[in-house]
């Protein structure tokens, strides 16, 4: 009963809580996840270098170091304890603001001056900052105060807002709509879960519609992102150009019916034809390939990340740890909803990509970080070893 | 806590967006699949790409030497052929395009199910035929093609280069690349591959059973490369590749009289092996631009563009055409290295060795008779020299004139003087350092292929010779085994042999053109280079070139101006007087140096002339160079006159044989 010899090693007080397993569920659920990824990444990928006598998995085994590197950033993040970096989120906060600073002296790639350039590899800069601005809300709305039940204070809600907004209006000038509008989707959530008042939620939704209305009217939304709107609306708008994309990526998705089309055997996704498929739309690979019952495990297996991730929330011993938690839940709700939504027509195409299965480092590593830092809260809990049953009280408390 | 429940509330919403993720997939897959994957069954997904038209490339006056034009191409599109019609449809257009049906067939396989091939490019006229009877040519599609067109011919061919498919090293190093496209392989088509290549294209659409094309992608329409503004002119390189040839022609002419004539007693006949090739650039030594460089044999680029038929490929690589002699020929500089000797002698006031029969060492003259008799035993060094001009005499000279008439027992003697007075320490290699702060022994850095770097030999690199030759039984002999048996394998005779750039001293002609350069300009050894600027089909500038010094010497003026004034005695009264002696009123603003390499037994000479011009400005530097040639001041020194008049604004006589000197 080595858990419970632990708990009586010392409980409770400050840094002398017991110290228990990780939770090897969310670890293995991350490693699955990304395991698949590189499976779904190879099938996309592979025809499209063949064509060019490439190794066909060169992709993948680019994509193969991002995650050995992840998995490790997670692993070491959940043996640091989460709160002896937390005074650094200033820091880090500044540092990414520089950055996307930085990212603006590159050459545009695509039209967008999104990535710093380091020899062989592209870093976004804005990828990282979705995290920072998670550890920076959670240690602004936490404070010195462990009193988790009080409200939060206009002035805190407004630094809040404030903190969210550089950053924003920093991609809104890359120009990357998707990536921006995740700022508003991390804001929410832990607001909420710091004790917005009810007042506060709806000033923030009235303000950020008033903030869109501005920026529709005073036509600061480039030709590209209107477009988008409007092909979302009506994709014969543009049959041979976003129209293009959303029905391939769609009949792609349909065509899988209800056990796929088989791995490899993909009509569309296996050519390589559909744009950004090993990114952004990869969710198009798992529909055509393996159907609704792939599709629908890839979604449990999010699902059960989130639950994860919404537990160590709830079992977290302070309100910095439990605003982190929330926090990294909501990135990764986020993006899952967006890049799938958007194969699924079920949003507007805003180039996310879907969470530890998407090609791409940047985005990745912020993932699997989040995630360590999780794993260290949930090893940092103050109940370990009272048993299931008294977490899940905690939960429903 | 409040947060807790806030967190269940939360858990609750997220739980109601995968609700609404499984829903819509479920009314996708399930409820729209069958007739989706009837589509996607019935229809298939065609992707191709349309080839970027290649940048132009043009020389310092904006003349246009290479450009892309579009040209009709017959492509077979097995999409819209059905396999019983393979067969006939292969045999009609082997027929139509004199194409044997087997090498069609074997394209039609590697393409592979619903692919296109490209065929051929075919005339306009026929082009107009076959889109007319399109109906009894299934699958066929003529379509627009970019067309790589050379208009200089074999003109330039070295600095221009050719295209040919990437290698498997092409590809390590730029793993992009598409193994199907051709891509630059030599000179600048080469080294400014990715500048020159431009986007391609491509197109991607749906096609049904009956080959209708039943939904498109916008079209991506491919984007020509840069333009690549060379440092060349074109009319100064007709200039040398006119003096090349002429110069080839001339070696032939004087080597057929030298079969004729009958042999003098104990003369022996030199080996006279026929020219056939030959190097000569011209460098502004005021930034490092190459003006005109040729290599002779040449080729003609435009063989490349559609692939080289292999026997004609394989008659180029023999003859060496593909080898840019001016930049990767090495050969010993022979006299020409006596510019370096002479500096080093001025710069380091290198002492006279005692005690040799002919030195007058307070003077610093010596005697050339013709002959170096060394009365004391030097290890490993034979005791007798004899000079090029021997039976004949040149009287006592000091240094300049010796430059001037080239005699290699003064030189020699400034070696033994280093051997004896400074041997074995550290003072021993002002030659080499001195070479090698000039460019020798080092890669030049210039912007093409085949850079070499050349051999500046000393005591190191003979004991590592030595080294190699102990260990390995099988290593290339480098050394005379009688060496190995001597404490130090470097001896006072290789020195000697270094100081008139024989031995083995090994350079290429740009090398040789860079080092004069540094001599000539008060020490800047540039970094030389072809390219001045890359600029976009619009005409937008994208790139310019800077001028970048590999290294800076110091050296007094007065040696600068000593060195010129020889080099105008050597045009004027000394070795090159035969070959100047009408160059024109300007004869006193050219200066030169001649030289004659000995290469190894049983070959002629290699023929060499450096010139530098305006002696009072000094612009220009001019490399010269005939493989084998015979006589420096007869071959080579008449083809630099050729190009020194042109570059002077004088009346430009024909190349004929000048004296034969060293």
């Amino acid at each position: 009963m080595a858990f419970l010899t632990r708990r009586q090693g010392g409980m409770w007080m400050g840094r002398e809580e017991g110290v228990s397993r990780p939770d090897l569920g969310l670890v293995s659920a991350v490693v699955v996840l990304s395991g698949f990824g590189l499976l779904m990444i190879y099938s996309a990928t592979r025809s499209a270098l063949l064509r060019r006598e490439l190794l066909p998995s060169a992709s993948t085994e680019r994509q193969l170091v991002f995650m050995l590197i992840g998995v490790a950033t997670m692993i070491v993040l959940s043996y640091v304890d989460y709160r002896d970096y937390r005074y650094l989120a200033p820091l880090l906060y500044v540092a990414c603001l520089g950055a996307l600073g930085v990212a603006f002296l590159f050459e545009p790639i695509n039209g967008v001056r999104r990535w710093i350039s380091l020899g062989p590899i592209n870093v976004q800069p804005a990828e990282f900052t979705k995290l920072v601005l998670v550890m920076a809300l959670a240690s602004l709305f936490s404070g010195d105060s462990e009193d988790a039940s009080e409200e939060l204070p206009w002035k805190k809600a407004l630094y809040g807002l404030g903190l969210s907004v550089v950053p924003m209006a920093m991609i809104f000038l890359q120009p990357d709509l998707g990536t921006m509008m995740t700022f508003p989707a991390i804001l929410l959530p832990m607001m909420f879960i710091a004790g917005a008042t009810r007042g506060q939620i709806a000033a923030l939704l009235l303000g950020a519609g008033a903030a869109t209305a501005t920026v529709w009217r005073m036509g600061l939304l480039a030709g590209h992102q209107i477009d988008r709107l409007r092909v979302f609306i009506d994709p014969d708008l543009d049959p041979q150009g976003l129209g293009w994309s959303i029905r391939q990526a769609r009949l792609a998705i349909s065509s899988g019916q209800l056990t796929g089309q088989g791995l490899f055997s993909g009509a569309i996704t296996n050519q390589g034809l559909v744009p950004e498929q090993e990114s952004d739309f990869i969710f198009t690979a798992v529909g055509e390939q393996l159907g609704f019952m792939g599709g629908l495990v890839v979604l449990l297996a999010f699902g059960f990340v989130i639950w994860r991730l919404l537990r160590i929330a709830g079992t977290a011993p302070d309100q910095y740890g439990r605003l982190v938690a929330a926090g990294v839940a909501s990135i990764v709700m986020f993006h899952v909803f967006i890049s799938v939504g958007m194969t699924l027509g079920l949003v507007p195409i805003t180039g996310l990509p879907l969470p530890l299965l998407s090609q791409g480092g940047s985005f990745y590593l912020t993932v699997t970080a989040g995630v360590g830092m999780c794993l260290s809260i949930w090893k940092l809990r103050p109940n370990v070893g009272m048993g299931g049953i008294a977490r899940r009280r905690d939960i429903f408390a | 806590m409040r947060s807790i429940y806030r967190l269940a509330m939360m858990a609750i919403a997220f739980a109601l967006l995968f609700g609404f993720l499984g829903i819509r997939l479920w009314f996708l897959q399930v409820g729209e699949g069958v007739a989706s994957a009837a589509i996607v069954n019935e229809e298939g997904l065609v992707s191709v790409s349309s080839p970027a038209p290649r940048g132009d490339i043009r020389d310092r006056n904006g003349r246009l030497l290479v450009t892309s034009r579009m040209v009709p191409m017959v492509v077979v599109d097995r999409q819209l052929l059905s396999s019983s019609q393979r067969d006939e449809a292969i045999s009609r257009l082997s027929a139509r395009l004199d194409i044997p049906s087997d090498w069609i067939a074997a394209l039609y396989e590697e393409a592979g199910v619903n692919q296109r091939f490209p065929l051929a490019v075919v005339d306009a006229v026929t082009a107009y035929q076959l889109q007319e009877q399109l109906r009894s040519f299934p699958g066929v599609v003529v379509e627009s093609h970019p067309e790589r067109v050379y208009l200089t011919g074999g003109s330039m061919s070295h600095v221009i280069g050719h295209l040919g498919f990437p290698s498997p090293e092409d590809q390590q190093q730029r793993p992009f690349l598409d193994a199907r496209t051709r891509i630059g392989k030599l000179g600048v088509e080469g080294f400014y591959d990715e500048w020159l290549q431009g986007t391609p294209g491509e197109r991607v659409y749906r096609v049904n059973r009956a080959g209708m094309i039943t939904e498109e992608r916008a079209e991506l329409l491919p984007d020509s490369g840069a333009t690549v503004y060379l440092t060349l002119d074109e009319a100064l390189q007709e200039v040398v590749e006119e003096a090349l040839v002429e110069g080839i022609a001339l070696s032939n002419l004087i080597k057929d009289e030298e079969r004729e004539r009958p042999l003098e007693e104990d003369e022996t006949r030199a080996a006279l092996n026929p020219t056939e090739r030959a190097a000569g650039l011209v460098m502004d030594i005021t930034n490092g631009e190459i003006l005109a460089l040729a290599s002779y044999p040449d080729f003609d680029p435009q063989g490349f563009v559609w692939g080289i038929d292999q026997s004609e490929f394989a008659r180029l690589s023999d003859a060496k055409a593909f080898l840019n002699l001016a930049v990767g020929g090495l050969y010993p500089p022979a006299s020409t290295f006596k510019a370096v000797t002479y500096a080093a002698a001025l710069l380091y006031d290198v002492p006279f060795a005692p005690a040799i029969e002919g030195v007058d060492s307070v003077n610093r003259r010596i005697n050339c008779d013709g002959e170096l008799v060394l009365t004391e035993i030097e290890e490993g060094s034979r005791q007798v020299f004899r000079d090029w001009y021997y039976p004949g005499e040149l009287g006592w000279l000091d240094i300049h004139g010796a430059f001037e008439h080239s005699c290699n027992i003064f030189f020699y003697n400034l070696a033994l003087g280093i051997w004896r007075n400074w041997g074995a320490t550290d003072r021993e290699d002002v030659l080499q350092e001195l070479a090698r702060s000039t460019g020798y022994g080092s890669f030049t850095g210039v912007d093409l292929t085949g850079d070499r770097a050349g051999v500046v030999p000393d005591r190191e690199l003979f004991e590592s010779w030595k080294r190699i030759q102990l260990e390995d039984p099988a290593a290339p002999v480098r050394l005379d085994p009688a060496r190995l048996a001597l404490a130090s394998p470097w001896v006072g005779g290789d020195l000697m042999n270094l100081a008139i750039g024989q031995g083995d001293m090994l350079a290429s002609p740009l090398q040789v053109a860079v080092s004069y350069g540094a001599l000539a300009n008060g020490g800047t050894v540039w970094t030389p280079r072809v390219v001045s600027q890359v600029r976009s089909p619009e005409g937008e500038l994208l790139w310019a070139a800077i001028p970048e010094s590999a290294n800076r010497i110091s050296l007094p003026p007065s040696v600068v101006s000593s060195l010129l004034a020889d080099m105008n005695r050597v045009v004027v009264s000394g070795t090159a007087r035969g070959a100047f002696s009408g160059f024109g009123a300007s004869r006193n603003l050219v200066g030169g140096k001649t030289g004659t390499g000995q290469s190894s037994a049983n070959r002629d000479s290699h023929a060499w002339f450096v010139g530098v011009a305006p002696i009072s400005n000094p612009k220009w530097v001019v490399v010269v160079l005939v493989e084998e040639g015979g006589s420096g001041g007869r071959v080579a020194a008449p083809m630099g006159r050729y190009v020194m008049q042109y570059l002077m604004g004088e009346e430009m006589d024909p190349i004929e044989a000048g004296e034969a000197t060293d």
